[in-house]
């Protein structure tokens, strides 16, 4: 059964965490980025804004990280679901995610990882620019394709 | 004093003294945010009851007020504004200056409304500040040090942490250049009146800021589904869509052709090269991309990359069309490569381009009127259009070297000292922005009554009398000044952008604050705020004698007509405009508060 999973594109992002702030409001009704499940990471020298988000793998390495069986998928959407009451804070998860994803509540200490919003991701619904995107997996990787090639062709088209 | 703070706010503020190298935290009076609202208004406030009128700016008793406003780290749009307010060295009077980027809402979540910076190190030190945990830490190795490579220090020094906001100040800070700014994110300045100078006074080389505080409204649902309908009604407005695509440089093509562009330090009004800096133009030939502030549905930050010379690459973010105007326009140029390698000199050594650029114009005019010659300049030839002399001497400023240690002064006191004082284009010594007052005459009320000097956005009336058609009209400018003057003292003191007004009213503003604080508020409440501010400001100059005879402009804007283009023969009757406005403000014929508008105004016992 094929899944969605959520993908960003850096150079559309303009930097604004809107997506931080819904984010930790629609979870937590509060608005702090230690509390957001996504985080934009700004680099001032080289003018970019990367987005810090779970890719929901298909084979999860934070699963596997975990030794207290404190991370399960979700049977619908295969977001990654952590129990509170196994989670022991240890960070594992954090440090074997490829992406650095998973983070530590500020408040409980349990790592709080994306959840999708249960089907309707609120930092896709809110981004200005159109950023991030919630697709299928395999048109997710068409979009990496796309991605790919205007690149391409705009370093080709310069050469000429 | 009621201490328990709305939601929305944090209701604490952190006061750190670099004399004794320690912080308290402090309530806040929850009082103050209805009363002032916040961000500017309570940052005057606190001037007024801590820094005395008479105090010497650059003196270990200035000190520098930065305030977030309620709306800050809300979800709200825009909701990036933190403003500091101090005595400025530039002016002598009353300053504030705002800073969009990321740094205000990092303030936020330390847990802290605001921060008071008094007192003076011995030597150089940045400050730390997560959350409850306050620092102090040498600087002896970055002082001298560029922006940019001051901030990555910093940044590195702390373990290289991608989210601390640092603000630092650069050469021109620590040299105590007049205009001097406070940067954050290499890109984003506290950029007039001169706080940098204050916090190059203070041996302060920057702050860095992380937070992991909830900000805590009082209707988290009300919040989202307000937030979400004016994020989309400010990006779908026309103002928000030409902002995305051009940034301010939208405006060079709106103000050049109406003849009010400042061209050839402020004698004209049309630069006839004008359109290759239009907004299309920087999109086709520098911009890269797009870049905004926290919580900005818009970005009309601007990023740029062009290769010069040998090889050799620039990226950066902007310029402004300030800068442009400045840097180029007004110094009779118009190469992109040029201005924008200017505008990264200021932004390194870290000082306002509006004020830089009126320096050097004004240099320029003396220059080919023969009042200075190269052998003022260290050789070099200062005269309208040449390039080389421009990033010469923007250099030369930024280290206070040679002719530059005259231009740091600010151009009222650089002009006298060479000479040419009729030359030097400022209100209160603070220099005038790229509108010029005879194409928008509203404007010369902005310049002349704004109590930090001449400066567009404490009423930026020019869009308004462009599209009312009557923008030579002196008979209603009175009301139009003081309504755009409310209007920005309420967004600059509840922490939004004033862009953001693209698609926003003053009744949403209303929804806002209410929505986050649960303090019901209405456009009324608002604006009587928004007058007990301007209030407050203006009698901060009154103690130091500042009424109607300071509220002036250069001789040129009164008596010499326009000589060219689509505003020529304006002048300003600035006499009829400043009846008409104190007249709308209800004050004295002299400009003065009077007594009953500050009894009614409940300002009494904060100002005697």
């Amino acid at each position: 059964m094929t899944y969605k999973v959520l993908v960003f594109e850096p150079n559309k992002c303009i930097g604004c965490r809107l997506c931080e702030q819904i984010c930790s409001m629609e979870h937590e009704k509060v608005t702090n980025p230690e509390k957001s499940r996504i985080r934009i990471m700004r680099d001032d020298e080289r003018q970019i804004d990367l987005a810090v988000y779970c890719h929901n793998c298909v084979n999860p390495p934070c699963i596997h990280a975990c030794k207290f069986e404190a991370l399960s998928r979700d049977e619908k959407t295969k977001a990654i679901v952590v129990d509170d009451e196994k989670c022991t804070g240890c960070r594992m998860c954090i440090q074997e995610c490829p992406f650095a994803v998973p983070s530590i509540h500020p408040d409980t200490k349990k790592v709080i990882i994306c959840d999708l919003c249960g089907g309707n991701p609120a930092c896709v619904d809110i981004c200005p620019e159109h950023a991030i995107q919630y697709l299928p997996i395999e048109k997710a990787d068409h979009l990496y394709k796309s991605i790919y090639t205007k690149e391409m062709a705009n370093n080709l088209s310069k050469e000429e | 004093m009621s201490t328990s703070a709305p939601k929305g706010m944090m209701g604490k503020l952190l006061r750190v003294n670099l004399t004794t190298k320690t912080s308290t935290v402090e309530p806040i009076n929850s009082e103050l945010w209805e009363k002032f609202l916040g961000g500017r208004g309570i940052g005057a406030y606190f001037l007024m009851k801590e820094v005395p009128p008479g105090t010497e700016p650059l003196s270990p008793t200035n000190k520098l007020i930065f305030m977030n406003g309620p709306l800050a780290s809300t979800l709200m749009p825009g909701n990036n504004k933190i403003c500091v307010t101090f005595k400025s060295p530039l002016t002598n009077t009353y300053s504030y200056s705002l800073c969009g980027g990321h740094l205000g809402p990092e303030l936020k979540y330390t847990g802290y409304d605001g921060l008071i910076i008094e007192g003076k190190s011995e030597t150089p030190v940045y400050l730390s500040i997560f959350d409850k945990e306050v620092k102090f830490h040498p600087a002896d190795q970055i002082w001298g040090e560029f922006i940019p490579n001051s901030e990555e220090w910093i940044r590195n020094d702390l373990g290289g942490d991608k989210t601390l906001q640092i603000a630092v100040i650069g050469p021109a800070g620590e040299e105590l250049v007049n205009y001097a700014c406070i940067t954050s994110g290499l890109y984003r300045e506290f950029g007039r009146g001169g706080g940098g100078a204050v916090m190059g006074s203070k041996m302060l080389k920057g702050i860095a800021i992380s937070g992991t505080q909830d900000v805590k409204v009082a209707d988290p649902e009300q919040v989202i589904r307000l937030s979400k309908e004016l994020l989309r009604n400010i990006r779908n407005s026309n103002g928000g869509k030409i902002r995305r695509q051009y940034g301010t440089m939208e405006l060079v093509e709106r103000i050049n052709n109406a003849g009010f562009w400042v061209t050839r330090n402020y004698s004209e009004g049309y630069f006839e090269e004008g359109y290759k800096l239009e907004g299309p133009e920087m999109r086709e030939e520098v911009i890269i991309g797009d870049s905004s502030c926290f919580g900005c549905p818009i970005g009309c930050g601007k990023r740029t990359y062009i290769t010069y010379e040998k090889g050799q690459k620039l990226l950066m973010e902007g310029p402004e069309f300030e800068t442009v105007g400045m840097l180029g326009s007004n110094c009779e140029i118009s190469n992109w490569e040029t201005i924008m390698r200017a505008s990264k000199i200021c932004d390194s050594y870290g000082f306002d381009t509006i004020n830089a650029g009126a320096c050097i114009s004004m240099a320029m005019e003396a220059f080919e009127k023969g009042i200075i010659s190269s052998k003022n300049t260290e050789g070099i030839k200062l005269t309208f259009g040449n390039e080389e002399a421009l990033l010469k001497i923007l250099g030369k400023i930024g280290k206070r070297e040679g002719f530059g240690d005259i231009l740091a002064l600010g151009v009222e006191k650089a002009a006298e000292k060479i000479g040419a004082p009729d030359l030097a284009v400022h209100s209160k010594g603070q220099s005038f922005p790229v509108y010029d007052p005879r194409g928008a005459k509203a404007m010369a009320l902005t310049y002349a009554t704004s109590p930090k000097g001449a400066h567009h956005m404490y009423a930026t009336t020019f869009g308004a009398e462009l599209a009312a058609n009557n923008r030579f009209e002196v008979v209603g400018k009175g009301l139009l000044e003081r309504d755009h003057q409310f209007s920005m003292a309420i967004v600059d003191s509840i922490a939004i952008c004033s862009t953001m007004r693209a698609g926003l009213s003053l009744e949403d503003e209303a929804k806002m604050y209410s929505a986050v604080t649960g303090i019901q508020m209405e456009v009324t409440d608002l604006l009587r705020a928004a007058e007990r501010i301007i209030n407050l400001e203006r009698m901060y100059n009154i103690k130091l004698g500042l009424d109607r005879k300071a509220d002036t402009l250069p001789k040129r804007f009164l008596e010499e007509p326009m000589p060219e283009g689509p505003s020529k023969g304006q002048t300003v009757d600035l006499n009829a405009l400043l009846d008409e406005y104190y007249n709308a403000m209800e004050w004295s014929a002299n400009g003065i508060p009077t007594e009953n508008k500050l009894k009614e105004l409940d300002l009494t016992d904060l100002i005697t």
